[in-house]
Formats: structure tokens, sequence, C-alpha cells
């Protein structure tokens, strides 16, 4: 990849977050998901909104922090071959757009589907468990941190 | 008083008085080509300071070679391999490396210390582990140093403190197989170590490998022309299957009198390096015309295979001499 592209990125990884439209893009598909979700007849409006935000964070965890390394060869000798997608942004620097965009994003999508559930106890562990599983590795306090040894080669 | 000051300042000298017959002020002059019988000072020495093992650099043939190549192509290719830089000759010469290694594919560099340096970072990254001859040239050296990777050095030839350092990489590797599974490992050897004169013992190297499961890097650099009854080098001196070796990389710089250098190995392994070979991508290819000279070397190592017993005989008559 890096042969024919002419930018000085080391890791276009670490930027992708930060491209032109993306955040939109995010917005746009979190809610296509949501409206294929709504389309199937089976499911009550609560029942939706808990798998939506139930898919969204684990979507969000295996992604961001489950997958590691680059899917292209980057000419830094594989410094982040150990890295999650989330620890590459910015090249680990916290607390930056993006990051504060994804941390919020779940939030939100907590928020709404708190509501929507009408506070139900069950909806409320199921979701709440799923925030927690997304919001934890994003905080600087866990960077680079393995549990366990889970992920961690 | 500071202006005193300032004239009295008398700056040192840049240089510092030098008698008149300091060596660096007289130095020896040569005249005329480098070859076996050169001309220093006016007189005629043999040339034991060049690699030119097989005298091609003088040769008829090869000089006519590269002379029609530099009038059909000019002298430079303006350009890497992936940018228009990619001369007819280059694919015969990689061609003919190829077939005369008897290997799958060939890949040429420009330049021969930026062969074996832009080989090694190709393969192993940070987190890799390779082990390394402590005679290892200083192409290997540099090429090491790139790769960022664990580099576990052994003692010169020392099969049993190759062994040592593997055996010990083992236990490692069972404490966590999670991290064993994604380290690559490597081994990097000389054919003929330009810091020692010594020929690696690769029939046990090859053993190691297998029992250990690492890769071989094989540098042949001054044993490509030189070991072996057709010149293929070390692997042909021992009668070893070059499949065995992962990847052999030499310059062509010594025994083929040309300038550049070469890896051959199987496909999928050079293929890797026309990507991300540095010295490959971001480097102008060879010049047409030194791919010539070294087309019409190999034809030349390839028609007369009794110039490599001619150099073992000659060899082994100043060994013979030098040891009184």
């Amino acid at each position: 990849m890096n042969v024919g592209v002419a930018h000085s990125e080391v890791n276009p990884n670490t930027r992708v977050m930060n491209s032109r439209g993306i955040w939109v893009a995010y917005g746009i598909s979190v809610g296509a998901l949501h409206i294929v979700l709504l389309s199937i007849p089976f499911f009550s409006v609560p029942v939706v909104w808990t798998l939506t935000n139930v898919i969204h964070n684990l979507v969000m965890y295996v992604l961001l922090h489950a997958v590691k390394g680059t899917p292209f060869e980057t000419p830094d000798q594989g410094r982040a071959r150990l890295l999650t997608h989330w620890e590459q942004i910015d090249y680990g620097t916290q607390c930056t757009a993006a990051r504060k965009f994804l941390s919020i994003s779940p939030v939100v999508l907590y928020l709404l589907t708190s509501f929507y559930t009408k506070y139900d106890p069950a909806h409320f562990l199921v979701n709440t468990s799923s925030l927690l599983s997304v919001l934890l590795p994003k905080l600087p306090q866990f960077h680079g941190v393995r549990i366990f040894g889970i992920n961690k080669y | 008083e500071k202006e005193e000051l300032i004239e009295e300042w008398q700056p040192e000298p840049l240089v510092p008085p030098v008698p008149k017959d300091h060596p660096a002020l007289n130095y020896n002059i040569v005249s005329g080509p480098p070859t076996h019988i050169i001309t220093v000072n006016g007189k005629e020495c043999i040339n034991f300071a060049s690699f030119n093992f097989l005298g091609l650099l003088d040769n008829e043939k090869v000089k006519t070679a590269a002379q029609t190549s530099l009038k059909k192509y000019g002298v430079g290719t303006c350009g890497p391999r992936g940018f228009y830089g990619t001369f007819d000759v280059h694919l015969e010469l990689e061609e003919r490396l190829a077939k005369f290694m008897r290997t799958e594919e060939a890949i040429i560099y420009s330049y021969g210390f930026a062969t074996i340096a832009s080989a090694i970072p190709a393969y192993s990254k940070r987190g890799d582990i390779v082990f390394v001859d402590e005679a290892a040239c200083f192409a290997i050296q540099k090429g090491l140093q790139a790769s960022r990777s664990n580099i576990k050095l052994f003692k010169h030839n020392d099969m049993a403190d190759l062994e040592r350092l593997l055996k010990e990489q083992e236990t490692e590797d069972q404490k966590n197989p999670r991290k064993a599974r994604v380290t690559r490992r490597f081994i990097v050897v000389e054919g003929l170590y330009m810091n020692t004169g010594d020929i690696c013992p690769l029939p046990e190297l090859i053993k190691l490998k297998y029992k250990y499961k690492v890769r071989i890097f094989l540098e042949e650099s001054l044993s490509f022309g030189v070991l072996g009854e057709h010149g293929r080098g070390i692997t042909e001196h021992f009668g070893i299957n070059i499949d065995d070796i992962d990847l052999i990389s030499a310059n062509m710089e010594n025994s083929l009198a040309s300038i550049g250098g070469f890896c051959c190995g199987r496909s999928f392994i050079i293929d890797h390096q026309r990507l991300s070979g540095q010295g490959y991508c971001f480097s102008a290819s060879l010049p047409p015309l030194l791919a010539a000279a070294a087309i019409e070397a190999l034809n030349i190592m390839e028609d007369n295979p009794g110039i490599f017993q001619t150099l073992r005989a000659k060899c082994e008559r100043i060994h013979k001499a030098l040891q009184g």
C-alpha cells in the first residue's frame, strides 16, 4: 500500500478516524443498523434499542479493541503490530478529537436506549454491561493493558 | 583594550604543520585499469587488494558487452524498478541468475551493500529474533539494525553456541506459546566470511534449522563464483539442496565483476522483496551496462567451469606458500 501512495504518514491507521466525513458515516451507519432492526416485525421497540446498543458496542469492541496491527505493511518495522486500532489512533496521544467522539458515541447511544427501554431492569443490566465493556478499554489508564494476557500477542 | 586583545589573537591553523614526507602527502598513484596486475607508481604489481576473484573485471567479452549496452541504453536508468526503470536486461539478468543458482526467482539490487541490508528488514521486524554470527559483515549489521529485531549473537562458526541459544529460545517459547506463535526466527550467516575468511558449517546449520524451526538467510557475497564445482556457492560446495536455504543474498561486485547484488530463493519469498525491499523500491535500478556485463560474466562462468578449479588450485598454492 505504501509504495503507490505519496503521503508521508507512516501508519495511516492513526488518521482514519479523523478523515473527512467518517463521523457522519459512522452516525449514518448506526442509524441504518437501527432502522434495519426496527423493520424486523418480531422485535418490540425496547428490544430493538437494546439490540442496537449491544451490536454497536460489540462491533466497536471487536474493531477497536480486539483486532491488532494493520492490514498493510508500514515502514516503521512493525511498531504497531501488537497495538489495537484504539491504541494506534493519533500514535497514542490521549484525549484527541477522534478519541473523544468515539468515547461519547456509545454513551449517547446508551442514554437513548435507556430512555426507550423505559429503564427496565433486565435491559438496564445488558446495556450497562455492554457500555462498560466498550468504555473501559478507552480509558487512558488502560492504554496497552492486556488483562490476564488476553490478546497480548 | 579589547581591540588590543583582538589584534593579538592569532587563529590556530586549520591544518597543523606537517613534515614534508607525511604519507598522506605522497600517495601511490595507480595508472591503468585495476585487474590482476596493477601498475602502482610505474611498477607492475600483483593485485591482492581486490575481490576480482575470477579476473572478469578486465575480460574483453565483458567489456564489449558493457560497451554495446552503453551505446544502446546510455548510462543510467533514471528511475526505480517500479517507475520506468525496469529494462529487459534486468529481467534477463534475474532469469539467468535464477537459472544459474537453480532457484525459482531472483531479484536484482543496484548496490551490493544495500542487498542484504534491505533483505533482512523486509522479513524481520520488531519482536522477531535473529541469530547472527559475531563476525557478520558490516552490511549485515546495518540490515539488522534497520530491522529493529532482537539480535542474538553466537560465537563465530560455533554450532554448539548457536544450539545453546536456540535451546534457550525454545524454553522461552514453551513458557509463552502465544508469543512464540507470532515471532519469526532467522539465522543469518555468510558463506565465506568477509571478516575472517572462514566457511560456515552449512550442513550442521541445516540440521539445526529443521530441529528448531528457524529460517536461514545465507549471504554468499564472497562464495558466489568461488566455491562449488560450477561456482554456485557454498550450497554446491557442500552438496546441499538449494531449497533448504530460504534466502541466498549475494554481491555481484566480487566474482561477477559488476555492481549491485541479487537475492534468490523461492518465488513467494523473493516476490515479497519487490514491494518491501527498501533498496529495491526506493533506489534507481541497476545501470543496464552493468546488467549486461553481469550477464556476460555469467555466460563466461557457465561456459568455462574450469576457472573455478584453477582458482582453487591457485588459492591453495598461495596458502601453502604463505604458511612457510
